[in-house]
């Protein structure tokens, strides 16, 4: 695609649309939800032009099972939702989890439980999409804080998805999808997303065949020279069904290491420190982040850390930040703090507080307000 | 590369008197009538015995799926493949937790074959009764017999293509033939026994399932288009616009909100209001809300101006909070937002639908954060049905 110049005024969702397309997306089925909609929309608009599939589903397990078919035929695969339409996709999550299919699932969080409050913004969904698996398996998930990212992220979230041959999530939420901002085009950084590593022609295709743990399978699509065997249930390397033949659990085993042994690198944060002064350390992701954005920016003693990599914690980078650090305050729109509970395991040794709410994004004065009591 | 799909001489791993290996059998046959590509079929097969099915077809795709979902990932798999042809195994309990995936894939007409194993109960769980089970039917769920009449597939479905058939039989195999050589979707519903379930508790034999017609081609209609991917024309190439710094006059965040009722321009005002700022080289964001209804109620967007990244989207001290309705000005208390009248003169200069719009431009007009020719700049961008509109704005604007 050419490179576009000059500036836009796009909500996170047009964004998320486009940096889906520059991560050269093949295939998006979508059922309207508020408040990621206008991500179905933009796919509608513009995928077919590109040549790519672009349908409406009846309901979001069809959305995503569609998807999931597509990839398994080799397509660049991408749904959107939010909470409650995650809650139909939770089985057919677990079947791409399962069968090693890449797929980019955009949730888009809102007000909950059920179906919560469609236009009321939220970020309650942060563990319900990291342990919505049987097994706790991990499954990565990006959130983004303002327009650009949700572009960016939403093609790194392919790159993940390929590269390791998983479902990876994009955790937007109601404020940075649907809020319009001005996005200077030419400064949006390239999306760069690898084929997934093709079996090679010739040799007897084993579908899910690993010499190591860590090792991401060959693909083969279904349709192609390679005879493939895929399925949902405990297999062996063949694709057969099997419960707890050693081969099987290995994996099992190996569902879980082929992200842990890329964790380091997958870590995305974004620190920001006003230099050595600071001794107040700000954590928090997508639209919370930003009220700490404006917290930081007028405070030369506070630190801030965006996460952008919600899952695989990017801990490495947490300690890092963490250097003459005194306290840590944790900022999120939900009642109990849930990524609050990942981060405490790395927290020991400095003073840990939280802010959080539910009904209103958390404003800067909320945020100062644990920064100097 | 044709020839046999079923490996014959692999042992079956069905009870003694099921149905499933009639049907495998008679797919087989079918596939070497139809003589596609070995590569150019795709079993896919649901959830219960039929789902035992993959390790039979030692060379052909199988992909083994989730209890109801084999049409959806089916239907997926030949959206991205178009030279593939998907053949769904699944058993009465799938068409039935699955059913809304048949109904759409046969509603868009996408090429899959549907095959529906009906063995009339859940066999793999212990003979629960399903959709699809013969009403009056003892079954070990309904043990004085099934009190509902099984749901008729094919009226549910209208597929392009429906048979039915009974397994074994001699006309199943030329049945599953016809469907598969159908260009879009076929189902086919093949009556057959559960020996352990069907047969033992519920009492039906074979001979019984052949009295249950009618059975053949019941539906062939080419008349509705197959799914083909929708081919748009070639983007319109979107360019952004291109600030101009000399008309930014603003040098600290500045925030406006607009409050009026839904339906009455307030996000396109608030939009074309950005993209003036933005053509004046500042940083822009609008942050919306509305009620779930689109047409009715509060319509509400609240503009940041910066020139450096906004980072907090929400309303901190508004330098302008513009009311054009009651609707919106209901909104503001819950938002620690003065209390602000209804601005009836805007409504009575510009008139309901362009007020919000008109309010802006006097705003930042008066304020001087950018000069008329942003605006201009922003307008020109509008479609060409809607400049008149806001020039029209603008130039009322200037006379206020």
């Amino acid at each position: 695609m050419a490179r576009t110049m000059g500036i836009a005024l796009r909500s996170g969702n047009e964004m998320t649309a486009h940096g889906a397309l520059a991560a050269g997306c093949t295939f998006f089925s979508g059922y309207p939800i508020t408040p990621s909609s206008a991500v179905y929309a933009e796919m509608m608009r513009r995928l077919p032009a590109r040549g790519g599939v672009a349908l409406g589903a009846p309901d979001e397990i069809s959305a995503l099972s569609y998807a999931v078919g597509a990839s398994l035929a080799g397509a660049r695969a991408m749904t959107a939702t939010s909470g409650p339409g995650w809650s139909l996709m939770v089985e057919t999550f677990q079947y791409a989890l399962m069968t090693e299919t890449p797929v980019v699932i955009v949730v888009v969080q809102r007000l909950g439980p059920a179906t919560g409050g469609a236009t009321q913004g939220a970020q309650g969904d942060v563990l319900f999409v990291e342990y919505a698996n049987s097994g706790g398996y991990p499954v990565p998930v990006l959130a983004p804080v303002d327009a650009v990212d949700s572009y960016a992220l939403t093609a790194e979230a392919f790159r993940w998805a390929e590269e390791l041959r998983s479902p990876v999530v994009l955790l937007s939420d109601k404020e940075t999808a649907t809020t319009i901002e001005s996005v200077d085009l030419a400064a949006l950084p390239p999306a760069q997303v690898s084929p997934r590593a093709a079996a090679p022609d010739g040799n007897p295709f084993v579908p899910y065949r690993i010499d190591r743990l860590e090792e991401v399978p060959r693909f083969a699509p279904v349709g192609g020279a390679h005879k493939v065997t895929a399925t949902g249930s405990a297999h062996n390397e063949r694709g057969q069904l099997r419960k707890n033949d050693p081969e099987t659990l290995r994996q099992l085993q190996h569902l879980r290491k082929k992200v842990e042994a890329r964790a380091a690198a997958m870590e995305l944060v974004r620190h920001h420190r006003p230099g050595r002064g600071a001794r107040v350390l700000l954590v928090s992701y997508g639209v919370s982040a930003r009220a700490c954005r404006q917290v930081a920016r007028e405070r030369q003693d506070v630190a801030l850390l965006e996460v952008l990599s919600l899952f695989p914690v990017p801990h490495r980078a947490l300690q890092a930040a963490l250097d003459g650090i005194e306290r840590v305050v944790i900022v999120e729109e939900n009642g109990p703090g849930l990524y609050a509970r990942e981060l405490r395991p790395y927290l020991d040794g400095v003073e840990v507080r939280q802010v959080n709410d539910v009904g209103a994004m958390i404003a800067p004065d909320a945020i100062l307000k644990a920064v100097v009591a | 590369m044709t020839g046999e799909h079923l490996d014959r001489a692999a042992p079956m791993p069905y009870c003694p008197g099921c149905g499933h290996p009639h049907v495998l059998r008679a797919l087989d046959d079918a596939l070497q009538a139809v003589q596609l590509p070995r590569h150019a079929v795709a079993l896919v097969t649901d959830i219960g015995c039929v789902g035992l099915a993959d390790a039979l077809f030692p060379t052909t795709h199988t992909v083994h799926t989730l209890h109801g979902r084999s049409a959806a990932i089916a239907a997926g798999l030949r959206m991205a493949q178009p030279d593939l042809k998907p053949v769904v195994l699944i058993g009465d309990g799938g068409a039935g937790i699955g059913l809304l995936h048949l109904v759409h894939a046969a509603q868009i007409n996408v090429d899959i074959t549907v095959l529906v194993h009906n063995n009339l109960v859940y066999g793999m769980t212990g003979g629960q009764h399903s959709q699809l089970t013969q009403m009056g039917m003892r079954t070990t769920t309904t043990p004085d017999g099934c009190p509902v009449p099984p749901l008729d597939l094919g009226a549910v479905l209208r597929a392009g293509f429906f048979g039915r058939a009974v397994a074994p039989g001699a006309e199943l195999a030329p049945l599953i033939a016809d469907a598969i050589r159908h260009p879009g979707f076929a189902c086919v519903e093949v009556l057959e026994l559960c020996p352990t379930f069907a047969a033992r508790i519920g009492g039906v034999s074979g001979e019984a399932l052949k009295e249950r017609g009618p059975f053949g081609i019941l539906r062939h209609d080419d008349a509705q288009p197959v799914f083909t991917p929708s081919v748009a024309e070639a983007e319109e190439p979107e360019e952004g616009i291109e600030p101009n710094p000399a008309w930014r006059r603003l040098d600290r965040t500045a925030r406006i909100v607009v409050a009026g009722r839904a339906g009455e321009r307030v996000q396109s005002a608030a939009l074309l209001a950005a993209t003036a700022g933005a053509a004046a080289g500042l940083h822009v964001t609008v942050r919306t809300d509305n009620p779930v209804t689109q047409g009715r109620g509060f319509s509400l967007a609240e503009i940041t101006f910066a020139p450096e990244p906004v980072a907090f989207t929400g309303l901190v001290d508004p330098d302008f909070v513009i009311v054009t309705a009651p609707e919106g000005q209901g909104q503001l208390a819950g938002r620690g937002l003065p209390h602000v009248d209804v601005r009836e003169d805007l409504r009575k200069r510009y008139g309901g639908r362009s007020a919000a719009l008109g309010g802006l431009v006097e705003a930042i007009d008066g304020a001087g954060w950018f000069p008329r020719d942003a605006w201009k700049a922003a307008i020109a961008r509008l479609p060409a049905g809607r400049r008149a509109d806001a020039d029209a704005v603008l130039e009322k604007a200037a006379r206020a």
